[in-house]
């Protein structure tokens, strides 16, 4: 088991030294060749990573095993995940590296999707490559000056980065620290058993038993399938809509409310940000304002 | 290649992504970018958090990842108008036009 946790800290100074070589923290016309020598770098090390999990023992399968194209489209996915995700972070011009990012996120959304995650990898999707990339790209859009096709017009922050040895040493450290252990059986936790997995459908049974007894008096139509079903045919899926729901509304209630409250503090300071200060001479213009009333952009940020 | 997906796999993937998130935050200097840097750091997270969830047969990963979610969408709204105020002040999105914020 020493030699599997040697071969990832290979791996993963493999992929440091690709990103270092993608980088672009020396000046873009010297990075050609090590274009190349970090694609190469990078190809080799995702190829390794891999071939390391694939020869990777499991106690228990969390995607389903007896389908034969669950784990192709997991590799798939998850060099797609990290080799977008490396091109998000290297790429020299923002607007692609959002672009970059919007295919990372489809391939972690196609990963949940293998993992049980219907609904998740579908709000995924939504949220960040709707809703999210769209704030970052009309940032990005914004604030960026118009440049040409070629990169001269770039500017010099985006051209030349931070030196980059320090980050990626640090990544690589990190990285073995978190992956190295996992290559050894001894560490992994212990799965729990699968009566605890239940424990979410057994709270939720009262609410449901409810609702059909409520229903009773509306009539016999709508009561005929829970009552028909057994315990385990009712059950809904993991991962699909209503088992989130009933997760979330049973054991994160709390969770949920505070949910609520960041989000509105968050519009009113998103709102707050936004506003222009308006000088009080500009208002000057037209009617004079009432001084009993405060005067716009007073309560803004200061300058 | 019938190998069974276990959450080594998802747990190898979701740090990859993680650190490679980190390496990106530290090494760029363009804000909008560094940001992009931690969104990338969240898909790491969430992909670990279900798999831990699916490990031990429970939801709550996967709700953890939800709330994340909404984490992510508050900072990027946030965190973006701050970027574009820091923009229209100093003309740049350079973070070290801001490093003279220190004390010296």
């Amino acid at each position: 088991m020493i030699a599997s946790s040697l071969i990832f800290y290979v791996l993963a100074a493999l992929g440091a030294l690709s990103v270092y070589c993608l980088m672009p923290s020396a000046g873009y016309r010297l990075t050609r060749g090590r274009r190349a020598l970090g694609t190469i770098l990078g190809a080799a090390a995702l190829a390794g990573l891999i071939v390391w999990l694939i020869g990777l023992r499991q106690v228990k399968a969390l995607m389903p095993a007896d389908e034969p194209l669950v784990g192709p489209f997991f590799y798939l996915f998850a060099a797609v995940a990290i080799a977008s995700a490396v091109r998000v972070v290297v790429h020299p011009r923002p607007v692609y590296s959002a672009l970059y990012f919007v295919l990372t996120v489809l391939a972690v959304a196609g990963v949940l999707l293998l993992a049980g995650g219907e609904f998740l990898a579908i709000v995924l999707i939504i949220i960040y490559a709707g809703a999210i990339m769209v704030t970052y790209v009309f940032v990005i859009m914004l604030a960026q000056q118009a440049h040409s096709g070629d990169l001269a017009g770039s500017a010099s922050y985006d051209v030349r980065t931070r030196p980059a040895f320090v980050p990626l040493l640090l990544g690589f450290l990190l990285l073995a620290a978190l992956g190295g252990p996992l290559s050894s059986r001894a560490n992994w936790p212990k799965p729990e058993s699968p009566a605890s997995v239940n424990a979410a459908p057994a709270l939720a049974k009262p609410l449901i038993e409810d609702q059909g007894a409520a229903s009773d008096a509306a009539g016999p139509v709508m009561t005929a399938a829970p009552q028909g079903n057994g315990p385990d045919t009712d059950a809904p899926a993991p991962g699909s809509i209503e088992s989130i729901g009933e997760e979330l509304m049973h054991r994160h209630v709390l969770a949920i409310e505070l949910a609520g409250v960041l989000l509105l503090v968050a519009i009113v300071g998103a709102v707050a940000l936004a506003r222009r200060r308006v000088e009080p001479a500009d208002l000057l213009v037209g009617p004079i304002p009432d001084p009993r009333s405060p005067a716009p952009g007073k309560e803004a940020a200061h300058g | 290649m019938a190998s069974t997906i276990g959450f080594v796999h998802l747990l190898v993937l979701g740090s990859a992504l993680f650190v490679t998130g980190l390496a990106g935050f530290l090494a760029r200097r363009n804000l909008i970018l560094m940001f992009l840097a931690t969104e990338v750091m969240f898909q790491g997270i969430v992909v670990t958090a279900v798999a831990f969830g699916r490990y031990h047969g429970q939801l709550s990963g996967q709700a953890f990842a939800l709330f994340l979610l909404i984490v992510a969408a508050v900072e990027a709204a946030l965190g973006l108008g701050l970027v574009v105020l820091m923009f229209r002040r100093s003309g740049s999105l350079d973070a070290e036009a801001w490093r003279t914020m220190r004390e010296e």
